[in-house]
């Protein structure tokens, strides 16, 4: 077994391929449709041509100003939301550690709750840079608690009930802020909360593409320590990884990136759950430097297509993203929860 | 072995609890120390600290020199591996990734494993015995089997120093054993272990040093007999009254003979001591300056020879007269008492009482009978009714009658097989015709009771039991298993005078008679009589030459291994000794008492008593047919119940058979003595046994032996069978 591959191992390649292979087509198929459909349809095959200065100029504005930014942040979100699962996931040692669970997307709703109501005058969906920044605030600010917690909590266990606590506090902390507000701001707050890929803008594409190109490097760059984790802390710490170092570095990366999200789109739920899972079982191996491409890949194609769902079933009206992924997704969790053989 | 590990000053514990403190402890370089110790005492608590899981509260764990705090947690992980009791649960991990995963402080930034990485994988995993288990899940294997891939991820991490906190946990009794192999493997190529276990007899085999860690902060370390000796397990363990006892006598009392260096090591008594190849007392000494281990083949390595002061001159060695040594060859004897004896510890007050209460010769002759005509002849008959040519099984059928006709049984056995050898001491040797030292009775005596001697070493491979006694050993010794019947120390010398009284040879023959009458209590099935004392070819030989009136070069042999000039001395001392004494060629008890010897005359009362106690027995070679020759010339009809086994090399030995009227069964140039050929006699008269009960009928075979009749009828003209036509002869002679 020196060089050349055992059969098991160039079986195991050839699954990584084929797997790798769907999802880059479900992608490009996914962006295709994302771009094509909407309430003014657009054939697929015109696309090229109206980007390339044939059509109209209302068609241009419909794929450049909307469809087109719409898709790439989908992609982006997507896959970022799906390795901040993967990264608490793999951290916890538990299936339904997420971003949402750790009451970090609660932390999240807060600030944009406070900001909104505190801040007259911005209304509607749109992403202003305030209301970015506070649900960046909110997300790392719940993170840092949690990551004060972990240096006094012993076991993994304990602090993702603290997590979950700290999102109960959130979100009541949240409710109490709401019955001062008004009608208009809590349906403001409501529409926030549930998500939604609208009214993106490419300025916002290029910060999010930033942050999260930026975090996907460092994450890859740290597979090694993560593959490490998979055997639990003590057995890391014997082989050499930094364990208190890490724990931090992975909450703080798992964080960035669902902060992105939240800030950008609102709180999606179910995609940092589901996809990892998804993505393990096709692969049947966890390993980083597989599994992040992978989860990043599949997370883009869920949302994606979650979009799309949201965009096209009732239109012109548009669903909320959260209400498609959690349709979708809750079902894969309560499967997988019964399926789990320990 | 230099101190590679050191534990300094070490407290452990938690915030709130101090668990052990200020322990200090130096471990070398391949030691394997265990933790031993009740549940909760801290051996967990102290391993974790060793390994970096836990801070220490105070003091520092050192390697060769560098204190391991100070490390960063890479340079730790390339020192030191674990394998701790928590569970892990990795998802969609093979075997060979969490075996892998022990790589991680050698391989890159992105943690690719190499060739030479992947190499050290494999052997790891190889170690464990788990290469099958590649490809499988991690989370669908046994307890066991996961436990065995996690022992390979840290081989595979190739530190000089393992952790293992209770590494056999659920391992079954193979694996468990196979694990502490590898251990012992793995420290012999000089890896540091450092493991608890909950299992005493594996940490007190396995281990250089136990760490007994008590609740309370108490802490013991010693070897293995320290610990045994301290019994410091009762101690640890709080143990009711009786429990410690029942489960661990047997140890200590192991352990308590390591410790005494006069028994098996050093006789400091001997006028020998100390060897003079040694210079310090510090180092023990051989036993009677001769290495038990000479004759342990491989396991010795060495060769040795005889120095002018007797002595025993071993080089070469693998195993060196040191005292880092004891373990090792208290184990190697163990392993050979183990192996061999029907370990039987021989219980001596019975056996003493039995020979005590022995016969008298008279009565012993006088009870003497003829074996069973009629059972030789029924036995004959289902001899031939066997699926074979009638007689084509030539001797081993006639054995086979013959037993069948002594013991009394149409089925003999042959499963409880002795052979009882005889040890006394000459006088004869200041003539300096002995070929050894006359020490060398004693320590052969000792040496036989634990399989190393030829003789020994054959039977106890082949499940024979052998007893050795002492009839009159001259020089001291120690053991518990050579029975104490000596009745004088050593016979005088023939050659001025007279070997022992009369009443000395009556008294060694009784003792004989008596050692017979305890293998028919024991219910041996089938006896062989060896002996043991330097110079006894040369009495042997004296008596041959009186009973069978043949001249001293006649029957004059080479015994133990002597010159040409050596050889013409031994003639004419045999020629004097007869000479000098004048014995009765007609009373062999004043023969054996005149030129005889102690253990002649005691082989001679086995002899006797066999015939007495209807027990086959064998005659092995040139002493052992002259005492045969005695008994039978005592009594007659003792002749029937010997069998033959080896031609001895010997030249008396072929007269001395020729007068008894036998012949040897196979001739091997054999000339050792000891009993040495009646392991192999044994084998015939087993396989009588076997083919009488064994073989199968020409009905049962379901051959029609009708084409037999012929032959058979032939045979019914010439008379009888064999057996029954040479006892009808010497029937006739006597009478006649």
């Amino acid at each position: 077994m020196k060089q050349e591959l055992t059969d098991a191992q160039r079986k195991q390649n050839r699954g990584f391929a084929i797997v790798f292979a769907v999802l880059i087509l479900a992608v490009l198929a996914g962006a295709v449709l994302s771009t094509a459909l909407g309430s003014a349809s657009i054939e697929p095959g015109r696309i090229m041509e109206i980007l390339a200065g044939g059509g109209s100029v209302q068609e241009r504005n419909i794929l450049t100003q909307i469809r087109l930014p719409r898709m790439c942040m989908t992609i982006l979100l997507g896959g970022a939301l799906a390795v901040s699962g993967y990264l608490l996931q793999t951290f916890f040692g538990n299936p339904i550690a997420g971003p949402y669970v750790l009451g970090i997307s609660s932390g999240a709703k807060l600030f944009v709750c406070a900001v909104m109501l505190t801040v007259v005058g911005k209304s509607g969906r749109s992403s202003s840079a305030i209301l970015v920044l506070a649900a960046f605030a909110g997300s790392l600010a719940a993170t840092g608690l949690i990551v004060g917690l972990s240096r006094y909590v012993r076991h993994m266990a304990s602090l993702l009930a603290a997590g979950i606590m700290i999102g109960y506090i959130c979100n009541a902390l949240t409710d109490f802020l709401v019955t001062f507000a008004e009608d208009a701001q809590i349906a403001n707050l409501r529409g926030w909360s549930q998500g939604s890929f609208s009214g993106m803008d490419w300025k916002s594409v290029a910060a999010a593409a930033v942050i999260v190109a930026a975090a996907m490097t460092l994450t890859i760059l740290c597979s090694k320590p993560i593959g490490a984790f998979e055997l639990g802390e003590a057995y890391a710490a014997s082989m050499g990884v930094n364990v208190r170092m890490y724990r931090v570095v992975l909450i703080m990366l798992s964080s960035l990136l669902s902060a992105c999200v939240t800030a950008f789109a609102g709180p999606v739920s179910f995609v940092g759950i589901a996809v990892p899972f998804l993505m393990r079982k096709s692969l049947r191996s966890s390993r980083p430097l597989v599994m992040v491409p992978a989860c990043f890949l599949g997370g883009a194609v869920f949302c994606l297509y979650a979009d799309l769902i949201a965009r096209m079933m009732f239109a012109p009206t548009e669903l909320n993203i959260s209400t498609v992924t959690s349709l979708i997704g809750a079902p894969v969790v309560i499967y997988m929860l019964a399926v789990r053989k320990r | 072995m230099e101190r590679f590990l050191h534990l300094h000053g070490l407290s452990v514990g938690y915030p709130t609890r101090k668990v052990l403190e200020n322990i200090e402890l130096e471990i070398e370089k391949g030691e394997i120390l265990t933790l031993i110790g009740p549940n909760g005492a801290g051996k967990s608590t102290l391993l974790k600290s060793i390994s970096g899981q836990l801070p220490l509260l105070a003091g520092s764990v050192l390697m060769q020199g560098q204190d391991l705090a100070k490390c960063d947690a890479k340079e730790r992980a390339r020192k030191m591996a674990v394998v701790l009791t928590e569970a892990i649960r990795p998802e969609y991990m093979t075997c060979r990734e969490v075996c892998a995963a022990g790589r991680y402080p050698y391989t890159g930034r992105m943690g690719i494993l190499r060739r030479e990485d992947e190499e050290a994988v494999d052997r790891a995993m190889a170690r464990m015995k788990v290469e099958d288990l590649a490809e499988r899940d991690f989370g669908a294997i046994s307890d066991g089997q996961k436990q065995r891939v996690l022992v390979a991820r840290a081989l595979a991490q190739e530190t000089p120093v393992l952790l293992m906190d209770e590494p056999t946990s659920y391992l079954d009794i193979r694996y468990r054993t196979e694990l502490m192999e590898t251990l012992r493997g793995l420290a012999a190529e000089g890896k540091t272990i450092l493991m608890s276990l909950h299992e005493i007899d594996l940490a007190l085999e396995v281990s250089d040093r136990l760490l007994c860690v008590k609740e309370g902060g108490e802490v013991f370390c010693g070897t293995p007999q320290e610990v045994l000796t301290g019994e410091r397990i009762r101690d640890l363990f709080d143990m009711p009254a009786g429990m410690y006892e029942k489960l661990f006598k047997e140890k200590a009392g192991q352990a308590a003979l390591t410790q005494q260096d006069h028994t098996f090591f050093a006789n400091r008594s001997c006028k020998y001591f100390p060897c003079h190849k040694t210079e310090d007392t510090d180092n023990f000494n051989c036993l009677f300056c001769y290495c038990p281990l000479y004759a342990m083949g491989p396991d010795c390595g060495g060769s040795f020879r005889y120095t002018k002061k007797g002595v025993k001159d071993c080089t070469g060695c693998l195993v060196p007269h040191r005292r880092e040594n004891y373990p090792v060859i208290m184990e190697k004897l163990r392993a050979f008492y183990r192996r061999g004896q029907g370990n039987m510890e021989p219980d001596i007050p019975a056996i003493l009482e039995t020979v005590n209460s022995a016969e008298s010769l008279a009565d012993c002759m006088h009870g003497i009978t003829k074996p069973d005509a009629e059972m030789a002849r029924l036995v004959r008959a289902d001899l031939d009714s066997l699926a074979m040519p009638p007689g084509s099984l030539g001797q081993i059928e006639t054995a086979a009658i013959r037993m069948a006709s002594i013991t009394g049984k149409r089925r003999p056995c042959a499963e409880r097989r002795r052979i009882i050898v005889l040890c006394a001491d000459n006088g004869l040797v200041e003539e300096g015709i002995g070929s050894a030292p006359q020490e060398v009775t004693a320590a052969q005596a000792v040496n036989m009771t634990f399989g190393l001697t030829g003789m020994s070493a054959i039977a106890s491979a082949r499940g024979d039991q052998v007893q050795v006694a002492d009839i009159g050993i001259a020089t001291p010794y120690h053991s518990d298993k050579v029975l104490p019947l000596k009745v004088r120390e050593g016979t005088g010398n023939i050659v001025k005078g007279s070997a022992m009284t009369r009443a000395e040879a009556e008294r060694a023959i009784r003792i004989g008679i008596g050692l017979a009458r305890q293998a028919s209590m024991d219910a041996v099935d089938i006896v062989g009589v060896g002996e043991m004392g330097i110079g006894n070819t040369t009495t042997s030989a004296a008596v041959i030459s009186v009973l069978t009136g043949r001249s001293a070069e006649e029957v004059t042999g080479f015994g133990g291994g002597i010159t040409e000039e050596a050889f013409r001395h031994k003639v004419k001392c045999v020629r004097t000794a007869i000479t000098v004494n004048r014995p009765d060629p007609d009373d062999p008890v004043d023969i054996l008492a005149k030129v005889g010897g102690l253990d002649l005359a005691a082989m001679c009362g086995v002899f006797l008593g066999c015939a007495r106690y209807q027990i086959p027995v064998v005659i092995d070679g040139l002493i052992s047919a002259a005492a045969a020759l005695c008994a039978v010339r005592l009594c007659p009809d003792s002749k029937r119940y010997m069998f033959p086994s080896h031609q001895s090399a010997d030249r008396g030995y072929a007269i001395a058979m020729d007068a008894i009227g036998m012949e040897a069964w196979f001739k091997l140039d054999m000339w050792l003595g000891e009993g040495s050929g009646c392991p192999m006699a044994f084998a015939v008269m087993e396989a009588a046994c076997a083919v009488l009960s064994r073989m199968a009928t020409f009905e049962k075979a379901g051959i029609d032996d009708s084409y037999l009749d012929k032959i058979r009828e032939d045979r019914k003209q010439q008379g009888c069978d064999t057996i029954c036509r040479r006892e009808a002869k010497e029937e006739n002679e006597e009478r006649g």
